[in-house]
């Protein structure tokens, strides 16, 4: 799901399908929608009907749910900007609502075979004032909705400094997973601290090759295990050529 | 140490105890989410068998849950909690609240479009829950709930906000 682009309202729409288009396979695109809601009500009407395709058919449930430019909904026309109780209510609505559908299309995938994955849920939202001059310690208060129902945010920063020993003409970022939801994969087996921040540096070259490196060289052991863990590839393949400034994106 | 200060929570937090010593990596909330977790099974099985909440469980709701507590008990006995559910097995729970508004409330996430859920939950982050979607918890741990079938298209309508569950 993405915000339909158009000239007032530019956001960066798109990327997850052209991206797509290369990765994945002509039959495996077959099984993928792709639905463009111009608006926040007609976003919460789509993910509220997604089950109806359960009823009385044979149709496999939805296995995962991509919402792209959150921000895009939450800040549209219709929203006042000063509003913003109603701004972080509505931020809690449409994660809340993607979460039950996510649930509930998990208990369906379960019916069906125990050996099916349960449905996921990734979004990606960039907070306000992104690409302009930020105080650090002012987080925009949609974030913390957010964090109240997506257990593990992936912050991607492009204003880390690195050391002047390692800079170069490439594009570097600081990479971030966060929150209570970081097991298993994220974890090392000694790991005794389940919801430690975890960090990369990430390097895009002028090629459009990606490098990851663990920030703590403890991490290395378990780096392995998150890139071959299925939403992680996703999410990092996924990652646009053209990143904006600054970008975060959450995932259950 | 609060929490171990009073009886019920104390007897509710035990089975936590082996992961309370990690507490500090959690969030106080998720922590006191998995007290009232305890608590809304202890409702349950003590409504199942007496018909009654006893006063030591309705202390131990006013502790965890505030004023909220003797306002959805309220609530569940003037029977304001309605669960709907469609043909697809997806279901939610509409309260009717004091107003005489209609609030929908999602099974497996916690979410209310009343005032007080946007200001004292998301917002000031001082309550876990409002009084309609703790009505929708306790109304089921006892049992005292109306029922509504739906169509699934009239349940994506009250799912996304659009509709009422007595709009048509």
């Amino acid at each position: 799901i993405a915000p339909l682009q158009n000239q007032e309202n530019t956001c960066s729409g798109t990327y997850h399908s052209k991206i797509a288009l290369v990765i994945i396979g002509v039959t495996s695109l077959q099984k993928i929608k792709f639905a463009y809601p111009r608006s926040l009500e007609d976003l919460l009407q789509d993910v509220a009907s997604l089950h109806e395709a359960v009823s009385g058919s044979a149709t496999a449930p939805t296995s995962l749910i991509i919402v792209d430019g959150l921000e895009c909904y939450l800040r549209m026309p219709g929203l006042s900007s000063g509003l913003q109780q109603a701004q972080l209510s509505s931020a809690a609505h449409v994660s809340a609502l993607l979460f039950d559908t996510a649930a509930f299309l998990t208990q369906t995938l379960e019916e069906r075979a125990a050996s099916l994955a349960p449905c996921r849920v990734l979004a990606s939202f960039q907070p306000v004032g992104e690409g302009h001059a930020r105080d650090p310690s002012a987080q925009d208060p949609v974030i913390s909705v957010l964090d109240r129902y997506f257990q593990v945010r992936c912050t991607l920063d492009r204003r880390w400094q690195p050391s002047p020993a390692a800079a170069g003409p490439q594009d570097m970022w600081h990479v971030c997973l966060c929150g209570v939801g970081i097991t298993g994969a994220f974890l090392a087996e000694d790991e005794e601290n389940p919801g430690r921040p975890q960090e990369w540096t990430l390097v895009i070259g002028a090629d459009g090759s990606m490098e990851f490196t663990p920030r703590n060289v403890d991490h290395v052991s378990y780096l392995t295990g998150a890139l071959t863990s299925g939403l992680t590839k996703l999410q990092i393949e996924n990652l646009p050529a053209q990143l904006s400034s600054c970008e975060a994106q959450w995932f259950e | 140490i609060i929490l171990y200060s009073n009886k019920i929570l104390g007897k509710l937090i035990v089975p936590f105890k082996n992961w309370i010593p990690f507490a500090s990596d959690l969030s106080l909330e998720r922590i006191i989410w998995k007290v009232a977790e305890q608590l809304f099974k202890e409702v349950q099985k003590t409504y199942q068998e007496k018909t009654q909440i006893p006063d030591d469980l309705l202390i131990a709701l006013r502790f965890v849950f505030g004023s909220c507590a003797l306002q959805a008990l309220d609530l569940v006995d003037q029977r304001s909690v309605t669960c709907v559910s469609s043909p697809s097995g997806r279901r939610a729970y509409q309260v009717m609240g004091g107003s005489g508004l209609l609030y929908t409330c999602y099974t497996y996430c916690h979410y209310c479009p009343c005032p007080a859920f946007s200001y004292t939950v998301l917002r000031r982050n001082e309550s876990l829950l409002c009084k309609h979607i703790l009505a929708a918890y306790l109304s089921q741990a006892m049992g005292l709930f109306q029922q509504e079938t739906l169509s699934d298209q009239h349940m994506s309508n009250i799912l996304s906000g659009r509709a009422a569950a007595t709009d048509t």
